[in-house]
């Protein structure tokens, strides 16, 4: 079966380590993201990909081709990889104009073959108005287009990403994302996309990985790893706000009880082995709030009785920090908050899904 | 009008033009030789990750700080028939000679005049962007296209500068030349030689004419060297 396998340790120059190791699917074609946040190693995964930086140990294989080996001595240049890369610096070469930027990588090939060739992607990455233009007259979203059409022209096999849209305004980000998206679904081009955005990351990925302290905390499909984070450090980073050390008590028709701080909260036996002490996560976007105790009977399992601390507002959206006994964080809307009268010191029952509490090994 | 006639300074009214042409033929033929030699060699200086890299850099650099007697006199052992490089040349010349000749003059040149084209050379070279070789490494250029189709044209300013400043310099080379050279008209009498020469035989007016002529030279040509150095600031 068609796969990527990575297994390999880097040594960074100035001291300490990273680890990689995972596979990826090529087949049907995908969009795996490395989620994480900056300075956790995701370039240098990358960069070790397109075989720029060499891990101290290890291997690379793309479906039954050895890219490195470090124990046989093996290396297959970047030259050789024929792969796609486009980085946030976009490199664009400032001595050509657009059009032989495009048609940098089709040099072997008779001069018709690559003009037709350079032309094709340049027009299904919207460049052909741009075709005589210099990179210095361009806007940055004109020259992340112009890096990516450089990068499709070659015809790769793999498409590497690296925080293609940083630096550009809301609009050229939505814009780029879409073409991105487009392109990737249209020539079924098996892609790995970086990104500390977590709307880029659920937009485009079909699988997450997410990076953090110097390895690959944890790979999966994309809607499992966001709703279950292997742990403490996965959950923070995917920001799953409220994080709190609990006690597990029994497992009981399904509900696993787990005390925390305050009182016992319910969660759905995942039919893992837990041992006595756990981390019991939730995600800010599953907290419920509301003013009255009972409003008839409720499916919620979990309803707890808390403060307001204070509220933060994010764009359309307010972050509520609550005191249940242990600090837990909700986001509502704008209009919810003004609805309910929030304020601090006003007390409040929260309202927790047992589906929607996860619990991790401690 | 004989040839010994035209060379001979005391014989003639104006500056001695022989001299000057030979001087713009060694200053040709060395920068071209150093173009040859010293550009690769500047990328190499640039982007090597050696360990003999620092001790490589200062023998280009030598010749900025050595007197010009020192390596004209061990060119001149060097280039004696008992030297083995004046040995091995006597015998793929079948009997030539690299003192007193001209071809002399252009090895000794070429070494002198080193480090005014590989530094800025290097320097521009240096300056290029990682990023840039890399994308062309990714997509499929091998190291040498990536120094022939992104190097190279990038470094120009930095090349244009090191091709005047060599050329420059050449032209100005007295030491060397006369080290290794000595001084046969028409063949290693160059204008900075025949100035020499008018001052040794007190023909100052004929010195103030070669001296201004070379002092004017030696000011365009830098200034072209620096508005190329700007260009590359600029870009």
């Amino acid at each position: 079966m068609g796969r990527l396998t990575v297994d390999f340790r880097f040594c960074y120059p100035g001291g300490g380590e990273l680890s990689a190791s995972f596979l990826f699917a090529l087949e049907p074609p995908g969009v795996l993201v490395f989620f994480g946040p900056s300075g956790a190693g995701k370039t240098t995964i990358l960069r070790s990909l397109a075989g720029l930086e060499r891990p101290a140990v290890g291997r690379i294989q793309f479906r039954d081709e050895v890219w490195m080996d470090v124990e046989r001595n093996l290396w297959l240049p970047p030259q050789r990889r024929k792969i796609g890369y486009v980085d946030q610096r976009d490199a664009l070469f400032p001595h050509l104009n657009v059009e032989e930027n495009v048609a940098f990588g089709l040099h072997g090939l008779p001069r018709k073959e690559r003009r037709r060739q350079a032309e094709k992607s340049m027009e299904s990455c919207g460049l052909l108005p741009l075709a005589g233009r210099s990179p210095a007259t361009l806007s940055g979203g004109e020259r992340r287009r112009v890096a990516l059409a450089r990068a499709l022209a070659c015809h790769p096999r793999l498409l590497l990403l690296d925080e293609p849209f940083a630096g550009l305004d809301p609009r050229g980000r939505g814009d780029l994302l879409q073409l991105v998206r487009k392109i990737v679904h249209e020539r079924s081009l098996p892609t790995i996309f970086v990104t500390h955005e977590e709307r880029e990351a659920v937009l485009l990925g079909r699988e997450l990985a997410v990076v953090g302290s110097g390895r690959v905390l944890q790979i999966g499909p994309t809607a499992e790893v966001l709703a279950r984070p292997v742990n403490h450090e996965a959950g923070k980073i995917l920001g799953v706000e409220t994080v709190v050390s609990g006690r597990f008590l029994s497992v009981q028709d399904g509900l696993v009880a787990v005390e925390v701080p305050g009182g016992t909260l319910f969660a759905m036996d995942r039919g893992e082995a837990l041992p006595g002490l756990v981390y019991v996560m939730v995600r800010a976007e599953d907290v419920i709030l509301s003013i009255a105790e009972e409003a008839g009977p409720v499916s919620v399992r979990n309803r707890l009785r808390g403060l307001v601390v204070e509220q933060e507002a994010e764009g359309h959206a307010v972050r509520v920090l609550l005191d249940c006994g242990f600090p837990l964080v909700a986001r509502i809307t704008r209009g919810a908050s003004q609805e309910l009268g929030l304020v601090a010191g006003k007390p409040i029952f929260c309202w927790i899904k047992a589906h929607a509490i996860h619990l991790v090994p401690r | 009008m004989a040839y010994d006639q035209l060379a001979d300074p005391l014989l003639r009214p104006g500056m001695d033009w022989i001299a000057f042409a030979l001087s713009l033929r060694l200053a040709a033929v060395t920068t071209l030789t150093l173009c040859l030699i010293g550009i690769p060699l500047a990328g190499w200086v640039a982007y090597s990750k050696s360990r003999l890299r620092p001790a490589l850099e200062a023998v280009i650099a030598l010749p900025l700080v050595l007197p010009p007697t020192v390596l004209g006199f061990f060119l001149l052992v060097g280039f004696g028939r008992a030297g083995w490089l004046g040995h091995w040349y006597g015998r793929l010349t079948g009997g030539g000679s690299l003192v007193f000749s001209f071809e002399g003059l252009w090895v000794a040149s070429v070494l002198y005049s080193l480090p005014f084209l590989v530094q800025p050379v290097a320097a521009s070279m240096a300056g290029i962007p990682k990023s840039l070789r890399e994308a062309a490494w990714v997509l499929g250029a091998g190291r040498a296209e990536t120094f022939v189709r992104i190097v190279l044209p990038l470094a120009w300013p930095g090349i244009a500068s090191g091709i005047v400043l060599s050329f420059a310099h050449t032209l100005g080379e007295f030491g060397v030349v006369l080290m290794v050279g000595g001084d046969v008209p028409g063949v290693t009498r160059t204008l900075s030689i025949s100035l020499y020469d008018a001052v040794e035989s007190l023909d100052y007016g004929l010195a103030t004419k070669t001296a201004v002529f070379l002092f004017i030279l030696s000011f365009l040509l830098l200034s072209a060297a620096y508005w190329f150095q700007k260009r590359l600031l600029v870009r």
